[in-house]
């Protein structure tokens, strides 16, 4: 099973040599993207400008509009062309190495995501969805769990109609972050969830008494669990169809490694244990495994980059050791 | 005289249904208290199934320890059969909880045993078994603590009383357990 401690090593020669060049070509690319925006800004502004002085006069204000309009798009297409490039060329040579590193088998799609399926399966998250967007898909294997994770932006749109009958269509996120799913090494038949305690943090007692209405107005299955790890209790609510089964799922250990894991994250984590998988939704604004924006300053990527980097493709193999869901002493094999 | 009776009436009702309220809570928190203990027995059945078994793999290896696998099969034969009042299963469970122990410790003098798929098997249900007995004993005590909370707080512990209800005692390793545990730690730092 690999390790940070093992790789770190590989890791330098990777970025010494493999690397380097693929870098070096990146920030070639990133440049050459940048000084096409310049210069399709530098065509496009002086001839928006000029049709739109001619326009004015022939039809009025009216004509200042359409040419300034057509020249912002036609440039956020051509910039946005060079921009797919520069990232696709990040993502396939710089990540998908960083993969390969990590696991040879370890697979990473681009495109790939989440299915809007998987993610509604999870019960984690049970508003409506208006639109699904998922990307940067990794899939593997450590020992005999099975995993695959992406990233996740889903959000619903609320519309409404003004006095003067005008439409205003809005987006809210639902989730926006890293999705992970797991083969879980206990079997399990019910559905327990491990939910941010936003309630009892602010309220105390009584907002423990709230989550339990609450429980029941959200319409999620099961029933508040109370566990014996203050630490976990602080930190998450828990819901389960059975009692028993969500205390079999949630040992001592686990609720210890989870409350670890919560504070090492530091970002909302909420946790479904459904269908014998483990879901892990972790909120986070970061857009992970981007290159750096287009305008950014300064040089190359360096090693350091690189690692943080690598440390955010290793996500998944983290979570399964920190979780320990690699241990397989339980009747599932 | 009219408002009077009417907000007498509503005083009376508001009291009934707080009664009943309180009633209910107290009645739903013994039973659930109750299913919890019932389903620490199920468990405990499962592992009492699973001790034949065990011993008719083992015995074909182990020949030094006939008299603990005996000890083994006796306990479990009293712990299916026989009427037995908390404290003696209690003390029942603990021994055959020893005695379990005892038979692992010694699987390990015996490398082709240890490597049989029979036997892997059989350890991988058992620890199964053994995590599902102590979670449904944390599910016990989490029903029993709220049961007890209930009838001690008030407004619950005015009708505990009357009630017949009384406090129920939580599950705890025993110190033998508990020891065990601590000198087995010390010694794997």
């Amino acid at each position: 099973m690999p390790t940070t401690s093992h790789n770190q090593p590989s890791l330098a020669a990777l970025y010494q040599g493999e690397l380097r060049p693929i870098l070096d070509e990146l920030e070639q690319r990133r440049l050459r993207a940048r000084k096409r925006a310049l210069l399709s800004a530098a065509i496009i502004v002086p001839i928006a400008i000029v049709l739109a002085l001619v326009l004015v006069r022939v039809i009025g204000p009216f004509g200042l509009i359409i040419p300034l309009a057509i020249g912002f798009i036609g440039w956020g297409f051509l910039v946005h062309g060079a921009m797919q490039e520069y990232r696709s060329y990040f993502k396939s040579q710089v990540i998908a190495r960083l993969a390969k590193v990590i696991d040879p088998d370890l697979s990473y799609m681009p495109g790939g995501g989440i299915s809007e399926r998987e993610f509604s399966d999870s019960e984690i998250y049970r508003h409506r969805i208006d639109r699904y967007r998922a990307e940067d898909r990794f899939s593997g294997r450590v020992g005999a769990t099975a995993f695959h994770f992406s990233e996740v932006h889903a959000e619903y749109k609320t519309t409404t109609t003004d006095s003067k009958g005008n439409r205003r269509t809005t987006w809210h996120t639902i989730f926006r972050g890293i999705f992970f799913i797991a083969d879980f090494n206990k079997d399990f038949q019910g559905q327990t969830f491990v939910l941010p305690d936003t309630a009892e943090r602010a309220l105390g007692g009584l907002g423990r008494m709230m989550q339990g209405w609450g429980s029941k107005i959200d319409g999620r299955p099961g029933e508040m669990v109370r566990l014996e790890d203050p630490e976990f209790e602080r930190l998450f609510a828990v819901q389960s169809t059975d009692q028993v089964e969500a205390r079999y799922i949630l040992s001592p250990s686990l609720m210890e490694r989870l409350t670890r894991f919560r504070n090492e994250i530091d970002a909302p984590v909420a946790i479904a244990f459904v269908n014998a998988q483990i879901y892990i939704a972790i909120s986070t604004n970061k857009n992970y495994f981007e290159p750096p924006a287009l305008w950014r300053s300064g040089a190359a990527l360096g090693q350091g980059d690189i690692e943080a980097y690598f440390k955010d493709v290793r996500l998944a193999e983290e979570i399964v050791e920190d979780l320990n869901l690699n241990l397989r002493i339980w009747s599932k094999q | 005289m009219g408002t009077t009776l009417i907000i007498l009436t509503v005083v009376v009702v508001i009291a009934l249904v707080g009664l009943i309220g309180i009633y209910n809570g107290l009645i739903g928190r013994r039973n659930r208290a109750d299913q919890a203990f019932a389903s620490i027995d199920v468990m405990l059945k499962k592992r009492y199934d699973l001790i034949p078994n065990l011993v008719a793999t083992v015995e074909k290896y182990m020949v030094h320890e006939r008299e603990l696998l005996s000890e083994l099969t006796e306990l479990r034969t009293r712990a299916v059969t026989g009427d037995m009042t908390p404290a003696q299963r209690a003390e029942s469970e603990r021994q055959i909880d020893s005695a379990l122990g005892r038979v692992m410790v010694s699987v390990e003098s015996y490398p082709d045993l240890k490597a049989s798929q029979n036997f892997l098997h059989l350890q991988a249900s058992l620890n199964e078994v053994e995590e599902q007995i102590s979670a449904s004993r944390r599910a016990y005590n989490a029903a029993v603590t709220d049961y007890n909370n209930a009838i001690q707080m008030l407004p619950g512990s005015l009708m505990a009383g009357p009630m017949g209800l009384s406090q129920r005692v939580l599950f705890e390793a025993s110190a033998a357990e508990r020891q065990s545990v601590d000198v087995r730690s010390m010694f794997q730092r």
